[in-house]
């Protein structure tokens, strides 16, 4: 099977994988909800987070698996995500890009950012 | 971890929706993740939750997978489509455009809001009929390469019944011989009485050649099909049964398969289960026995009872299918003595077999919708045109910055499209719910729908409407057809403005737009005389059928079905003990006229069909010159149902075994053969089910004629027909008779007899069932249900559309009347009197309701002819319905005028003169 091309990642996509990684192996919905809300301060909605992870899942940059029926569920399954070696390269790929451009210019920001206040 | 564990659970109401609705396949984790954040977050509010859950309902709901599968189709084929749009709108969508349509919406909350709902009604609707449309006609059948199944029919050269069921002999030899088709199998009635275990049930059946399963690609979900050795005569008994059977009276155990269960008083192996999805073409079952064509029917080419299922060989047509089945008819032709003459075959593809009788009356409710549709975007349109107004200014101070009438149009048109696509998402998802309650309306009332050609269709329990590909697309081009439909008119009108008018406040342009909405209004109206139009038509057809002479009394007749096993009862002499101890004992109670069983009560079955030989009367080569239907009773059934004597006499106690065989024919059997000097059928010796040189003890003579009788409609003809007296033997088992109708003298309340009826049965024969208990009355009622069903739906359309067309009217008047305020003012300052100001005024209404009614009319002319399959008597053009719609039409408008015309007569002279 030929992989699908894959573009460059989205924001949100960005932010998912990195909570998704933060948070393996216990990375499922409402943990990577949380992870993200905490970690970004921005209220996130879990159908945007699904939508988000079933896309990624279909570019095949992480893959899942339906774990035992939890109690404190209401005897519901959580289903997990793990990152897949495409999707690693693929985050690996935008942070260097971030990190790349970002060089040498984070004083230059501070200083903007002050001059506003 | 998970926080302090806290008892906060999601609130039920929320759960439930969100059960019901999001797609299964994530359900349970969707479910779950927002049950534990809800759970270890006390501090998260009711509006998170919403939020939250209208979230997960927009991206995660039923059906919303397909959306979004179906849009990245879209997106594949986006250059195509974009260079397919119009100019006009390509350029206007932009993110911009989009933006600030978003705003302009939001900004009128109002009409936003009453636009949404009447669009998202229209479009919900229409999406509804079309999930059903699609159900029964489009969607694929439930079997294994539905494509390439057929129906196979017989049909005699030049008579009228275009398709008629096989004869056991003429099936084998197609079976055997045919070149073109992979399997073909037969289906007959295989009903049987199951007892031994609880109480004695009549269960629904049908008896299959061993290949049945196999041609339709279906495998049991327990145990094995048939096979071959199950299709010896003399075999042991074997049995397949249905999922719902299955739990019902045997709690799912898997050890059924092997077990021996009494059906029809003879022990029988049950050698396998079929799945709950299983649909049996052709009508529900609970059990399947294998066919056994023993000698008898072997020998029997002249009786047609066996419906077929056949699978064509891949890249075989029917047409090609039915060269080589005919090829085969004309080869026995040939070759043997006892095969009928100018037989052919018709091969018709399943999925028209099935669901071909859905077809006009799911086209009839599908245009209804469409119209209701319609009149959805003429009233959007309308609530714009009248908002219009207000944005003028807008329109005018950007065309003054120099937006082109173009630009204009393209900026509208993204708000409407943008109304249209709310309005179609909330549309879809209250399609999802009605759907569900279509599939629990569904199994009682879609067999109304199938109407005359019913035998052998889909039942009720078959269709299951589901929202698939093709009705998300369908709702989908309807929200964008809906979009550009409202949004066109005002778009076009306000965009057109010069921002000199509207400066100078001039009131030209209101006169343009008032003129729009007046021709918007005779849209609607038009619209509505469509649809009355329609139901006075029903009406008239209803009412009609009521008044038909059914050729038998109805009223005051209970019946009662009970099916003898040929087990427990295997001569006649045995049946007829039975049959004799039931009527002796109906007949002493009190009240009772008279009773009598028959093969089939009318409108209940058409009657087994088969040609009629008549002595002395060859037609050259014709053996059997008519068809006919057969029906055997005991000697006083046709009097309990009144079924008047034209010549000769009935059966009476005297004829019985010992005596000649005697036969009534109805007077249309007697006037095909023999005209206008009918009465000539007395003394003939006619046969059914028979040849005159193998089986010469079958002939029968007419003893008497008697009044035709509408077997299978009220409004189909009467078919030809013989009677036969049960005592006197039958030609086979199925001609038993198996109904009893007991007449009573008019004193007492008909269903009060029941229990004494079931009571009765049971003390003849304990082990025998008794069903259908219910009033003949119900059975003709029943007969026009699906024409009153139409005449309720089309009915409430027409009432919806009117009164919905009438209030466009009434607020188009006040419109109007504010508008020349200050002319009408300034003319009863001038001393025209009230009267006088009606007449000005009224002239506008009376010209909107006539371009209504002229269109309206003509387009009713056409519609008519178009459901002319569902009229009764009823000519497209009726002169009383097209005479009495437009006055009950027109005193509506002009009822609904009176109060704006009133506020008219009431202004005040003054204030004009005031200058206001």
């Amino acid at each position: 099977m030929t992989r699908p091309a894959v573009g460059p990642l989205g924001e949100f996509e960005q932010i998912t994988l990195l909570a998704l990684l933060r948070l393996e192996p216990e990375a499922y919905g409402a943990s990577i909800q949380r992870e993200i809300e905490a970690r970004t301060g921005r209220a996130v909605l879990l159908g945007a987070v699904y939508t988000t992870l079933d896309r990624l899942e279909r570019k095949n940059l992480i893959s899942s698996w339906v774990g035992d029926p939890t109690p404190e569920r209401g005897g519901r399954r959580k289903k997990f995500y793990r990152l897949e070696p495409a999707g690693a390269e693929a985050v690996a790929a935008a942070l260097r890009v971030v990190r790349q451009l970002a060089t040498g210019v984070e004083r230059r920001l501070t200083s903007r950012i002050g001059e506003s206040r | 971890m998970n926080g302090p564990p806290t008892s906060r659970t999601i609130p039920g109401l929320v759960r439930r929706v969100l059960e019901r609705c999001l797609a299964a396949e994530d359900r349970e984790f969707l479910l779950g993740d927002l049950e534990e954040t809800w759970a270890s977050r006390p501090a998260a509010s009711t509006g998170w939750l919403l939020r939250q859950t209208l979230g997960l309902l927009l991206t995660h709901a039923r059906g919303v997978d397909h959306l979004r599968q179906l849009a990245r189709r879209l997106n594949d084929h986006r250059a195509e489509l974009v260079s397919a749009i119009p100019k006009e709108l390509s350029m206007s969508l932009t993110a911009v455009d989009i933006r600030h349509a978003v705003r302009a919406v939001a900004s009128r909350p109002a009409l936003t809001l009453s636009l949404i709902a009447t669009l998202g009604g229209g479009i919900a609707l229409a999406t509804v009929m079309f999930s059903v449309l699609n159900a029964v006609l489009l969607a694929p059948l439930p079997y294994g390469e539905p494509a390439r199944l057929v129906s196979v029919w017989e049909h005699h050269v030049g008579r009228r019944d275009a398709r008629e069921e096989f004869s056991p002999p003429n099936y084998l030899d197609l079976r055997e011989r045919n070149r073109t088709l992979e399997g073909i199998a037969a289906i007959g009635d295989g009903s049987v009485n199951l007892t031994g275990i609880g109480a004695a049930e009549r269960l629904q059946g049908q008896t299959v050649t061993w290949n049945y399963l196999q041609v339709l690609g279906i495998t049991p979900v327990l145990g094995r099909g048939f096979e071959p050795v199950d299709e010896q005569v003399g075999g042991a008994p074997t049995a397949l049964i249905s999922a719902r059977l299955w739990a019902r009276r045997f709690e799912r155990d898997p050890s059924i398969v092997g077990r021996s269960i009494r059906l029809d008083d003879r022990a029988t192996t049950v050698i396998g289960v079929m799945g709950a999805d299983f649909v049996p073409p052709g009508g529900e079952a609970d059990v399947w026995l294998p066919m056994r064509f023993d000698a008898a029917a072997r020998g029997n080419r002249s009786g047609h009872f066996l419906n077929t299922v056949a699978r064509l060989r891949p890249d075989v047509t029917g047409e090609t299918a039915r060269a080589d089945l005919d090829r085969i008819l004309s080869e026995l032709e040939r070759e043997t003595p006892s095969a009928e003459r100018n037989l052919r075959t018709a091969v018709v593809s399943l999925r028209e077999q099935l669901s071909g009788a859905y077809r006009p009356s799911l086209t009839l409710l599908f245009g209804a919708v469409s119209f209701v549709l319609l009149m959805a975007c003429a009233n959007a349109a309308n609530l714009l045109l009248a908002r219009a107004s207000v944005r003028r200014r807008e329109m005018a101070i950007r065309a003054a910055l120099g937006a082109d009438g173009r630009r204009l149009r393209g900026l509208l048109m993204t708000e409407s499209l943008l109304v249209a696509g709310v309005a179609g998402g909330l549309g879809l998802l209250a399609s999802v719910w009605a759907t569900a309650i279509v599939n629990r309306l569904l199994p009682g009332s879609l067999g109304v729908l199938a109407g005359r050609d019913a035998a052998w269709t889909f039942t009720g329990d078959a269709v299951i409407v589901t929202l698939d590909w093709r009705v998300l697309a369908f709702a989908f081009a309807t929200t964008v057809v809906t979009g550009l439909a409202f949004g066109i008119i005002p778009a076009r009108h306000s965009s057109d403005v010069s921002a000199h008018d509207v400066l100078r406040e001039t009131r030209n342009a209101s006169g343009v737009r008032a003129r729009t909405r007046k021709l918007l209004v005779a849209a609607q109206l038009a619209i509505a005389v469509i649809l009355l139009v329609a139901a006075g038509l029903l009406l008239r057809s209803v009412a009609r059928l009521h008044a038909v002479d059914p050729g038998f009394a109805a009223h005051d007749v209970v019946t009662l079905r009970t099916v003898l096993s040929p087990q427990a009862y295997p001569t006649p002499a045995a049946r007829q003990r039975f049959f004799d101890a039931v009527v002796e004992r109906v007949r002493r109670l009190p009240g009772i006229d008279s009773t009598g069983f028959v093969t089939f009560l009318p409108m209940t079955f058409d009657g087994l069909g088969g040609g009629v030989a008549v002595e002395r009367r060859p037609v050259p080569d014709v053996m059997f010159p008519v068809s006919a239907r057969f029906r055997m009773v005991t000697h006083d059934y046709l009097r309990a149902l009144r079924v008047p004597l034209r010549a000769g006499r009935t059966f009476a106690v005297a004829d019985t075994a010992e005596t000649p065989k005697v036969a009534v024919v109805s007077e249309a059997f007697a006037r095909a053969l023999w005209k206008d000097d009918y009465t000539r059928a007395l003394g003939q010796r006619v046969m059914m089910f028979g040849s005159p040189t193998s089986t010469p003890e079958r002939w029968m003579t007419v003893i008497g004629i008697v009044g035709s009788v509408r077997q299978s409609r009220l409004d189909t003809a009467p078919p030809l027909e013989v009677y036969a007296l049960q005592s006197q033997g039958s030609p086979f088992v199925f001609a038993e008779p198996r109904d009893l109708a007991v007449r009573l003298s008019g004193t007492i309340d008909p269903l009060s007899l029941a229990p004494t009826l079931r009571a009765i049965v049971r003390d003849v024969d304990p082990e025998q069932p008794v069903t259908d208990l219910r009033l003949l009355s119900d059975i003709v009622h029943h007969g026009t249900a699906d024409r009153r069903a139409y005449l309720w739906i089309i009915g409430t359309f027409a009432v919806l559309t009117l009164a919905l067309g009438v209030f466009g009217l009434a607020s188009v008047m006040s419109y109007v009347i504010s508008a020349r305020h200050q002319e009408l003012s300034l003319r009863m300052a001038l001393g025209a009197h009230p009267r006088q100001i009606v007449a000005l005024v009224g002239k506008e209404c009376a010209t909107m309701v006539a371009v209504g009614l002229a269109i309206g009319m003509a387009g009713a002319l056409v519609a008519a002819r178009a459901m002319r399959a569902w009229l009764f008597e009823t000519a497209p053009a009726d002169p009383l319905t097209m005479a009495l719609v437009p006055v009950a039409f027109a005193i509506c408008c002009f009822v609904s005028c009176a109060v704006p015309l009133r506020r008219a007569t009431k202004l005040d002279p003054a204030a004009a003169l005031r200058g206001d």
